[in-house]
């Protein structure tokens, strides 16, 4: 009844909206333009391009063992740091509980009601985050360069400064609950679950028990070790600047006991080849196949990546020239490669009609089997190429797209090089590098499928990869 | 084709090193520059020799409110339409990728159609070439079989962004409230079944209309040659042919009356949502109502802390939606487990009664100091500063006043014109509130279950 209610006054508004709306009349008639000039017809040249890299930066290591990586760009009055805690969820055997995610939330206000007061006041010209994947955890800020002993020291109040008191445990705690369950039922969190089970990388963000005040400060300590850390700077800045200002900002933390480094993958996958979300009144269906990948340290890495670019990096990769522009099945069919310090992984993802779901996701799974066999074209790997290439460039151009790239790569175990030779070594990989990799990872056997959506309009049957596992709707 | 890729992908490794020489630079006294070709095209520049790459945005001022009732997603189609082939340009998003491109993309707003990209500068001429014949010879590439394969792709879309998202549906409950029958603002989660309806005549009419170089502002910002690209620019935009965009209808100023709403939708947490109708882009009055958006609920905000402070919220923004007929003012709050509802109601009503009372200069500043840095960040990348060139031309800018001109506007508004704004415009019996309480049973995007108007 409640239901029939809602209906009906929702059809009365509508029908009051009935006026014509005034707009301007559109003009059908006029002489379409005639083709142009003849220099219109064909494309301009595309001389060769000179990269720009950053020259080697200034490195220096404080006497607690922090490290400060620092690459010079005067081109714009900004400043981009990030620092990097090396060690995450992996290293303390978090399974399940997520406890380093509930650490990070307890701590993601300084700690306390007056250390909040302080990093909001600022805030004003200091933009700021924190977050953490499986093997690390990040904080990171970006500003004017004239803010940057402001910047680092709030990196290090909000870091290795920050106290947890018990009336912030009490305000926050009570959060977590309902934060963990939001994250728990979003397809990213799904994605990892299915892909890492009970491995700590399986739980970046929902969890099961909740930590006790105590545990979250023991935590913080074990893993916010100097040792631990690099603070990684670019932008408008000098040596001599940002290494005294980071000598006052972090002199006085204190060494631990270091957390060794595991260095173990993940175990092989295993679980259900079809898993299916229910969400009741969703007019379309999220269907998302992945696989696991290379460790981003290997030499399987970058061609890993470029398959992902070739199958769905954005305009002109394979599976959005198939899904969206010869079958209109998807607007933007996306392939991501997801990276830890000794993991990765592939997501193919799209947003489908749903009766086109099921028809969908099959045509990714053949699309996939055709790379392993070789139908691929070199034009399609020089398209990838250019792609990748392309999203270097553009992350490169600012200081806070640079610092990420170089956070990325410390915690992925990648090293910082890799980012200044990437143009090289990407320049390296051929199609054979592509098909191998997907001939390796992307089997039948490795592949996983997760759809979202309402699983009485789904024959995920017909995908050929056994029954699906239908998991409960959210809360 | 193939052999173009490769070549360009070969010889893209000739790296070279920026030197770090240390250097003052000022941002907001990077030169700007402005020019009207004959034909009625704005054409904005800004030369950066340090900038490591070249971006180009096209803006033609009209949007989704210039779609003709029974043809609604009109301009969205176009647009899609139009991003990838032309008369010339068989497959841009190819040509593009091929020449380097990132930041890749077109946008349809309420108000404009927007395209943009970012190349490295050697190949910047690419991007030139194919936005001249995406104004000038999009005709010619219609054809109803591609309107028919095009329409899937926006009416998927457009349920992705707006019928299956969370609280989908307070947007158009709000905007039915906020303006008067017949504005061309008025939306509904309907509108994308009116593509089955629009043909390629339809979209030839659009281009006609709307498509016109004197309704276009073409922006190139970052690493270029200022004399060689106006060259190129004169070469391929000059001689299209410009017909001059019919007026809109001028709409009756009636301000919106004041109602709740009650939505039941399928959330995590409760929601509220204030809105009302304020002056347009451009005006004195937006630009203040940016700077109470901030005293509310910016770094230290008044409202937020307010909030924060009772553990009431999860979070709360407000924000001066700035368009170019009329802007909204929003203030949306998402409540912690058990606050309140009419506790938080309370509490936002009487902060923004404060601030029509008083602003301090402190917190003036304060919003400045964080408008400042929002425009530094926007201007690093050369994408940015050519969405803020064209962003300031559409808000009335004067000519060649730089990219300063927003900042300085706002650093020239007092304490007393910020709650003078907040007084003229964020009046109780004009406010609409939407309250979204979360019901599992209820649909993801939301549904309205109860309206009462606000009697003055």
């Amino acid at each position: 009844v409640k239901s029939q209610l809602a209906l009906a006054a929702m059809g009365m508004f509508t029908a009051g909206c009935a006026t014509p709306r005034q707009v301007a009349q559109l003009r059908y008639s006029g002489d379409p333009p005639a083709a142009g000039e003849a220099f219109r017809a064909s494309p301009p040249d595309l001389p060769p391009v000179t990269e720009v890299v950053d020259p080697a930066p200034s490195e220096s290591t404080l006497p607690n063992g922090m490290h400060l990586v620092l690459f010079e760009r005067h081109g714009f009055p900004s400043i981009a740091a990030q620092l990097v805690i090396d060690r995450g969820s992996l290293d303390v055997d978090d399974a399940g509980g997520a406890q380093v995610a509930q650490m990070l939330y307890l701590y993601g206000r300084g700690g306390s009601a007056k250390a909040f007061e302080g990093l909001e006041a600022t805030t004003r010209t200091i933009r700021y985050g924190y977050g953490a994947s499986g093997s690390a955890e990040f904080c990171w800020a970006t500003s004017f360069s004239s803010e940057a002993a402001a910047l680092v020291s709030l990196l290090a109040r909000s870091t290795f400064g920050a106290q947890l008191d018990d009336t912030e445990y009490g305000l926050r705690e009570g959060e977590w609950t309902a934060t963990a369950a939001a994250h728990a039922v979003s397809p990213d969190a799904t994605e990892r679950l299915l892909l890492f089970g009970e491995h700590p990388y399986g739980y970046v963000w929902p969890g099961r028990t909740k930590i006790s005040a105590d545990d979250a400060r023991s935590l913080h300590d074990r893993l916010y070790q100097p040792t631990h850390a690099t603070l990684v700077v670019v932008g408008d800045v000098t040596p001599t600047q940002i290494e005294q200002t980071v000598a006052v900002a972090f002199g006085a933390w204190a060494p631990g006991v270091p957390v060794p480094q595991k260095p173990e993958p993940p175990p092989v996958l295993t679980g259900p080849g079809v898993s299916i979300i229910r969400r009741v009144g969703l007019t379309q269906v999220r269907g998302i196949v992945f696989a696991r990948g290379p460790v981003a340290s290997t030499s399987d890495a970058v061609p890993f990546r470029l398959l992902g670019t070739l199958l769905g990096g954005g305009i002109s990769s394979r599976l959005f020239e198939v899904l969206r522009q010869e079958n209109g099945d998807t607007y933007d069919p996306r392939a991501t490669v997801g990276r830890e310090r000794t993991a990765s992984w592939m997501a193919v993802d799209a947003s489908y009609d749903a009766g086109k779901a099921i028809d969908g996701v099959r045509t990714v799974l053949e699309t996939i089997r055709d790379v392993r066999a070789g139908k691929i074209t070199e034009a399609e790997v020089s398209v990838a190429r250019a792609t990748m290439l392309a999203n270097w460039r553009s992350r490169l151009a600012t200081a806070a797209g640079a610092a990420a790239l170089y956070a990325d790569a410390l915690s992925t175990g990648a090293g910082l090089d890799s980012v200044r030779t990437f143009s090289e070594r990407l320049a390296n990989v051929g199609r054979d590098d592509v098909i191998r990799v997907a001939a390796r990872y992307l089997t039948d056997e490795a592949t996983r499928v997760v759809l979202i959506g309402d699983d009485r309009r789904l024959d995920a049957s017909a995908l050929g990869m056994g029954q699906p596992t239908v998991l409960p709707p959210p809360r | 084709m193939g052999s173009r890729v490769l070549v360009a992908a070969l010889l893209a490794v000739v790296c070279l090193e920026v030197p770090a020489n240390a250097q003052l630079v000022d941002p907001f006294a990077l030169p700007t520059e402005r020019i009207v070709l004959p034909n009625g095209l704005k054409v904005l520049l800004a030369p950066d020799p340090r900038a490591r790459l070249a971006s180009v945005v096209v803006s033609y001022a009209a949007g989704t409110a210039d779609d003709p009732d029974g043809l609604r997603g009109l301009a969205h189609l176009t647009e899609h339409l139009v991003a990838n082939r032309t008369t010339h340009v068989h497959d841009a998003l190819r040509e593009l990728v091929t020449a380097g491109v990132s930041d890749m993309n077109a946008a349809t707003t309420i108000d404009r159609t927007t395209y943009f990209e970012t190349l490295p500068p050697e190949h910047l001429p690419t991007a030139l070439w194919i936005e001249s014949d995406r104004m000038g010879f999009a005709s010619g590439a219609l054809s109803d079989a591609r309107v028919d394969a095009e329409r899937p792709v926006v009416a998927n879309e457009m349920r992705d962004r707006t019928r299956d998202t969370s609280l989908a549906a307070v947007g158009p409950i709000l905007v039915r409230e906020l303006f008067p029958p017949g504005h061309p603002y008025m939306m509904s989660l309907d509108d994308g079944d009116d593509l089955d309806h629009i043909d390629a005549r339809d979209v030839r009419a659009f281009l006609l209309t709307w498509y016109q170089p004197s309704n276009a502002t073409l922006a190139i910002a970052g690493a270029f040659d200022r004399d060689a690209t106006l060259a190129l620019v004169n070469r391929l935009f000059a001689p299209l042919p410009s017909t001059a965009s019919p007026a809109r209808p001028v709409l009756p100023d009636e301000p919106a009356l004041g109602a709740w709403v009650r939505i039941h939708a399928s959330a995590v947490d409760d929601h509220i949502r204030f809105a009302w109708r304020t002056p347009p882009l451009g005006t004195r009055d937006d630009a203040a109502l940016d700077i109470v958006a901030a005293i509310l609920t910016g770094p230290g905000g008044r409202l937020a802390r307010r909030l924060t402070a009772q553990h009431l919220v999860k979070s709360v923004t407000a924000r001066q939606v700035s368009m170019l007929r009329d802007s909204v003012f929003v203030i949306e709050a998402t409540l912690t487990a058990g606050a309140d509802v009419d506790q938080v109601i309370r509490e936002t009503q009487a902060a923004v009664e404060q601030i029509t009372l008083t602003a301090t200069g402190q917190e003036t500043e304060r919003a400045q100091e964080f408008y400042r840095r929002r425009i530094l960040e926007m201007m690093e990348p050369s994408s940015g500063r050519a969405q803020l060139l064209v962003d300031a031309e559409m808000s009335g800018e004067p000519a060649g006043a730089g990219f300063a001109w927003g900042l300085r506007l706002r650093e020239t508004i007092g304490a007393a014109e910020v709650a003078m704004a907040a007084a003229t415009h964020l009046i109780p019996r004009r406010r609409v509130v939407a309250v979204v309480y979360a019901d599992r049973r209820a649909p993801v995007r939301g549904v309205l279950v109860h309206r009462e108007s606000v009697t003055p």
